[in-house]
């Protein structure tokens, strides 16, 4: 199992995890459409070529069992003391991968990838209902900041 | 006490109240912002926010005096949402004399029926983990805890 830093050429594996990960999501969050999901990922070659992200693929034997997404945000005007924050957009392994440690890795290198780039903090969101998530962020200390919450009105 | 809808007149009262609740904000975040921009920043967002017509702020007038305001935004989602516009409460701020009566759930209840008149089914707001009478405000209403955002610093 090796984990490294997708590049251009890397697209289509990308797309692919990228995918997957948003259809595993659609499944829990009722919110998305997943019809909708399959156009989303063209994004990704653009920000497969900007320097302010990293895609960081765990690969086994060639095949991409795992992603992590990461982003140098510029934060608003007010924030002098913290004018730039790491945020981790994405994080997933494929079920049949887990409770091995790879997620772990997989935020160590955004970690490392984040720490060239001279942060203070990072961010990262997590849905109410991912308590394996959670858990795991907790483990790489980070701790709960904002809540967002929602009235649905029948 | 009256709860109606701000007029360009209140503007400057608001004001006042807004920057207070900004720097209550920031001393209860572990993330302090930087209060000579907010300071001087606050008033132009807020008259610029005014003109906005995906935005409404409600006030709370007692005496002639504005004690408490609410704004609200309606958000437009991204493509792959299901549902496509949401009502956002962005800010909601009583004075501290007039607390514990009830106001804050009036003010709140103004901009939901408002969303509601829109066909906006969906209210979300955010609230600092540490902030637990805004937190309990808004379970009271029926506000479920959706996304957390976790930070770590590095």
């Amino acid at each position: 199992m090796r984990i490294r830093k997708a590049t251009v050429k890397d697209f289509k594996k990308v797309k692919d995890i990228k995918t997957e990960f948003m259809f595993w999501e659609a499944k829990r969050d009722k919110g998305i459409d997943p019809e909708k999901i399959k156009k989303v990922p063209f994004v990704l070659r653009g920000k497969l070529k900007n320097k302010d992200m990293a895609f960081f693929l765990a690969e086994e034997k060639g095949e991409v069992i795992g992603f992590a997404w990461a982003e140098k945000q510029k934060n608003k005007f007010f924030w002098t003391k913290y004018p730039f924050k790491g945020y981790l957009h994405d994080l997933y392994v494929k079920k049949e991968y887990r409770k091995k440690g790879i997620g772990k890795k997989l935020i160590n290198e955004c970690f490392k990838w984040f720490k060239k780039k001279k942060f203070k903090y990072w961010e990262v969101g997590v849905h109410a209902w991912n308590i394996g998530a959670k858990k795991l962020y907790q483990k790489k200390g980070f701790e709960e900041h904002i809540v967002w919450m929602r009235q649905i009105k029948k | 006490m009256i709860i109606r809808q701000a007029k360009k007149q209140d503007l400057k009262q608001i004001a006042e109240l807004d920057l207070v609740l900004a720097m209550e904000i920031s001393r209860k975040d572990f993330f302090k912002k930087d209060e000579t921009i907010l300071k001087k920043m606050e008033k132009p967002y807020l008259y610029r926010d005014f003109k906005n017509k995906n935005n409404i702020f409600f006030v709370a007038e007692e005496k002639k005096q504005i004690i408490g305001f609410a704004g609200g935004h309606i958000k437009t989602n991204l493509k792959f949402f299901k549902i496509k516009k949401v009502g956002f409460i962005r800010e909601i701020y009583v004075k501290p004399s007039h607390r514990h009566k009830g106001l804050g759930q009036k003010l709140m209840r103004e901009i939901i029926r408002y969303f509601k008149n829109k066909k906006i089914k969906v209210a979300q707001l955010t609230v600092l983990t540490n902030n637990q009478p805004a937190f309990k405000l808004y379970q009271s209403l029926g506000f479920e805890e959706n996304r957390k955002k976790m930070v770590r610093r590095i």
